[in-house]
């Protein structure tokens, strides 16, 4: 390797370091934030070297004020349950788009639109029909709305994936006697098991990270962890240490969930668009 | 045709409709009712208290929204703005980083993985992190902004707040841009590369005349996602300052942000509902151009 191309590559290095230090810089600070005291935490000047306080971290746990143990409960069961809501429902749908290429692509961009329009456009009248079937504040409340976009992400993801099942499978199976509702539960839904596990992973994402809807359908009894941040950095507004250690709290399992999920983020994160 | 196959053919022609019912139901449900009580309060004036006892304004609500003092405009304004700043500029510097990994082949998994990161922080946790890191006082961002001399952004100033805005929503979702980029990459058959170096093509007309084109669709998807996503902005601005400074209208107010508080900061749900009708109709104009390009 001649002297330019050493040069080349080593500015190469640089550059990758100097971004992939902007994009961790900010979480490992939090981080850092979430290791001091809160006044540390606010001082001025930024403090980087200290004697680390794990306190915080049993503190968000225990403490009265926050609830972050019920929080996060809610998030699970929430994220959980719309997950396994939207593919149950999205499964035969996808289907039919796929194989009969039901209503055309008028019908399939008609459940995309869906995942295009803002949340806040469903608030007014949905909580007026929550309020009234007394959905306001539950979990069952949270999971229904979180169908609005998590179907149509489940739909498109799992129509991908069964376009890519060869027709032979279900027509040997019709030709052996099978019905067609047979031939789609017994051959096509066991094929397509890596298209649910995308779009279960790309659906518990979004549910777990939702916060417009969480902030405004929850009061007490079914705060996930978004809203209840939200809650914090109103009313703790200097302590700044506990607000970062429920940051961290909330990031890491995703981070960790994301490494283990990575060879489905892209087809998942794009709908089926590209099969990463 | 048999008798026996034309039922077949009946089964699968009623099977097809039947399996899209229960999608059908639902969505209907989250889409009829909606937007039909939405045109319904956007000629009335009503609030939370008053919901069931609403005063007929006619199309006072759509003249306050549009005319004057005009919100929506000025809100879509910044909404488009914003859109065209963070997509463009993530394009920019997640393709340059796709590029600038793709060749480091021992190392590419590893920074992907790493790289990624920001993309799973909550996009609330995201705002939290502006308001703490740009806090006026003992923000860090301020802090060495001083340190160097220049005098610091601040969130109570109308563009420094919509530019703090951007860089959240930049450094969030670059990496989403480079791991879609990064897929194409990875997916593009060497061999053409590998004969275009042969041919004598150069760092950049390789990539201007082999590269850029065979990503036109990666690159094409990972627009509109993205576009989608930054149009319906809500969770960074709001947790950063509510939409502020100044109001109804300040340097952050989303369309989102716009919505939400005329309806719950101010109660006005008519005017609320007003502009969910307005955007309803921009939305149906704008979403069969862009989807086009889904390659559907």
């Amino acid at each position: 390797m001649n002297g330019g191309k050493k040069a080349l590559l080593t500015l190469r290095y640089l550059a990758v370091v100097l971004a992939m230090g902007i994009l961790l810089l900010p979480i490992y600070w939090i981080f850092l934030n979430s290791i001091k005291t809160n006044a540390q935490a606010a001082s001025v000047p930024p403090l980087w070297f200290f004697e680390p306080d794990l306190s915080h971290y049993i503190t968000i746990f225990t403490s009265a004020k926050f609830d972050l143990r019920e929080a996060m409960f809610n998030s699970l069961v929430v994220s959980v349950g719309a997950t396994a809501l939207a593919l149950a429902l999205s499964f035969t749908t996808a289907y039919s788009l796929s194989r009969y290429k039901t209503g055309g692509r008028s019908f399939a961009l008609w459940i995309l639109s869906f995942r295009m329009l803002p949340p806040v456009v469903f608030v007014i009248p949905m909580y007026i029909l929550f309020v009234k079937y007394g959905l306001v504040d539950t979990q069952l409340g949270l999971i229904l709305l979180y169908l609005i976009f998590n179907i149509p992400i489940t739909v498109w993801i799992l129509r991908s994936f069964i376009d890519d099942i060869p027709k032979d499978f279900e027509e040997a199976a019709i030709v052996d006697g099978c019905t067609p509702t047979q031939a789609m539960l017994k051959i096509v839904f066991p094929l397509s098991t890596p298209g649910l596990v995308a779009s279960a992973i790309v659906c518990f994402i979004f549910s777990f990270n939702e916060f417009i809807f969480a902030y405004i359908f929850t009061q007490s009894n079914a705060v996930t962890m978004p809203a209840m941040a939200a809650i914090f950095i109103g009313r703790y507004t200097y302590e700044w240490a506990d607000l970062s250690a429920s940051i961290m709290v909330m990031t890491i399992p995703m981070v960790i969930f994301s490494f283990l999920v990575q060879r489905w983020l892209v087809r998942g994160l794009t709908m089926g668009a590209i099969k990463g | 045709m048999t008798s026996a196959r034309k039922r077949r053919l009946s089964i699968y022609l009623k099977l097809k409709y039947l399996l899209v019912l229960p999608v059908i139901a639902v969505l209907l449900i989250f889409s009829l009712y909606p937007f039909l009580s939405q045109i319904y309060l956007s000629f009335y004036s009503v609030s939370i208290r008053t919901y069931w006892e609403p005063t007929f304004v006619g199309f006072d609500n759509y003249m306050s929204q549009l005319v004057n003092p005009g919100y929506f405009w000025r809100s879509l304004g910044i909404t488009i703005l914003f859109v065209v700043i963070v997509v463009l500029s993530e394009l920019l510097l997640g393709l340059g980083l796709a590029l600038l990994i793709h060749p480091l082949s021992r190392v590419t998994k590893i920074i992907t993985s790493l790289v990624v990161m920001p993309m799973f922080v909550a996009p609330v946790f995201v705002g939290a992190l502006g308001r703490l890191a740009f806090h006026s006082i003992v923000g860090i961002v301020p802090y060495y902004f001083n340190f160097i001399g220049i005098s610091p952004p601040s969130l109570t100033r109308f563009f420094d707040a919509f530019a703090i805005v951007c860089a959240l929503d930049i450094w969030q979702w670059t990496p989403f841009i480079f791991l879609i980029v990064h897929a194409g990459l990875m997916s593009l058959p060497q061999e053409i590369t590998d004969a275009a170096k042969v041919d004598g093509a150069g760092g950049w007309n390789q990539f201007r005349h082999i590269t850029l084109p065979l990503l036109r669709t990666v690159l094409g998807v990972a627009i509109i996602f993205r576009t989608m996503d930054a149009f319906r902005t809500f969770d960074i601005p709001y947790v950063l300052n509510q939409g502020g400074p100044g109001s109804p209208v300040g340097g952050t107010t989303t369309i989102s942000i716009l919505i939400y508080t005329m309806m719950l900061h101010y109660q006005k749900i008519g005017d609320a509902s007003a502009i969910v009708v307005v955007l309803l109709i921009f939305l149906n104009l704008m979403i069969p151009r862009i989807t086009k390009y889904l390659g559907i």
